[in-house]
């Protein structure tokens, strides 16, 4: 295997769109144009270790999360609380940093997940970023993967 | 033996064991998809609580999340197959978890199953339904 695993743009936005759509049927594309959606005020971060560690890092606007808690438990977004939209972005957060680190390590994965939290402002210079237009809502992903272990 | 169909649903209870509290009612509604009634599925939070409904309720099938606070799935897989009136629980794993090594162990520990975060509600729904033995609702 690797140690110096990469994840372009396109495969991390593959990997976001797929986790969204199986968790909760939400469908979201690569945005071009980032600075007409909303901007992100909700964050998530989950940390891995292993070959390299890194971190995945969830930016999103406040009604993506509010929406996504919906989708997630069927309800109307109206009924959905705060806790409830945090939740559901650290439990992406948790799913989409699983994706990654099966991507980087392959079937003989020797990377191991932390475990997510929420309200850590995002740190800059990540390795691979996208972002994603959720029907009008901002999903930011950031992913820090190529420090040393 | 197998839980057999009724009219009020499968004859089993099932536990569901995930720190994410938005995520075990996502879990529940598939386990009550798969037609076990909703007053035969639990919830914890994480092991320590999962043994605690072990120790009242009699469970069929764990749905287990592996990466927990508290204690993990793996440190509960391990206290299970360690007490002779559980050993023989039912556990599939329903969790992010990719490490080769851990999923290994967590075979040795008899837990044959593991279901990847993200999946799809069908393949959770037919999952139950052959642990348990029954045809898929």
């Amino acid at each position: 295997m690797s140690t110096d695993p990469t994840l372009d743009p396109n495969t991390l936005a593959r990997l976001v769109v797929d986790a969204l759509e199986r968790t909760a049927f939400v469908l979201a594309d690569p945005c071009n144009e980032p600075e007409q959606l909303p901007p992100a005020d909700t964050f998530a971060q989950i940390d891995f270790s292993g070959p390299t560690q890194g971190s995945v890092e969830l930016l999103a606007s406040r009604a993506f999360a509010k929406n996504l808690a919906a989708s997630i438990l069927g309800t109307d977004a109206s009924l959905v609380t705060d806790l409830q939209s945090e939740e559901a972005l650290r439990e992406l957060a948790n799913i989409v940093g699983g994706s990654v680190i099966t991507a980087l390590g392959g079937s003989d994965c020797r990377f191991s997940l932390g475990l997510p939290r929420l309200g850590r402002a995002p740190a800059t210079g990540a390795d691979t970023t996208c972002v994603l237009d959720a029907e009008g809502e901002r999903l930011e992903v950031h992913c820090h993967h190529a420090r040393a272990a | 033996m197998s839980p057999t169909p009724s009219s009020n649903g499968l004859n089993c209870h099932v536990l569901v064991v995930d720190d994410s509290p938005i995520l075990r009612t996502a879990i529940k509604k598939v386990v009550k998809l798969a037609g076990v009634p909703e007053d035969r599925i639990f919830e914890a939070g994480n092991g320590v609580e999962a043994l605690d409904v072990l120790e009242t309720v009699w469970i069929d099938l764990v749905l287990l999340d592996l990466n927990m606070p508290v204690m993990d799935g793996e440190q509960f897989a391990r206290e299970l197959r360690n007490r002779p009136d559980l050993k023989d629980v039912a556990v599939v794993v329903v969790s992010t978890e990719a490490n080769r090594e851990r999923l290994e162990r967590m075979k040795g520990l008899g837990v044959e199953h593991t279901l990847r975060k993200p999946f799809e509600p069908e393949a959770l729904c037919r999952l139950i339904s052959e642990v348990l033995g029954v045809k898929p609702a």
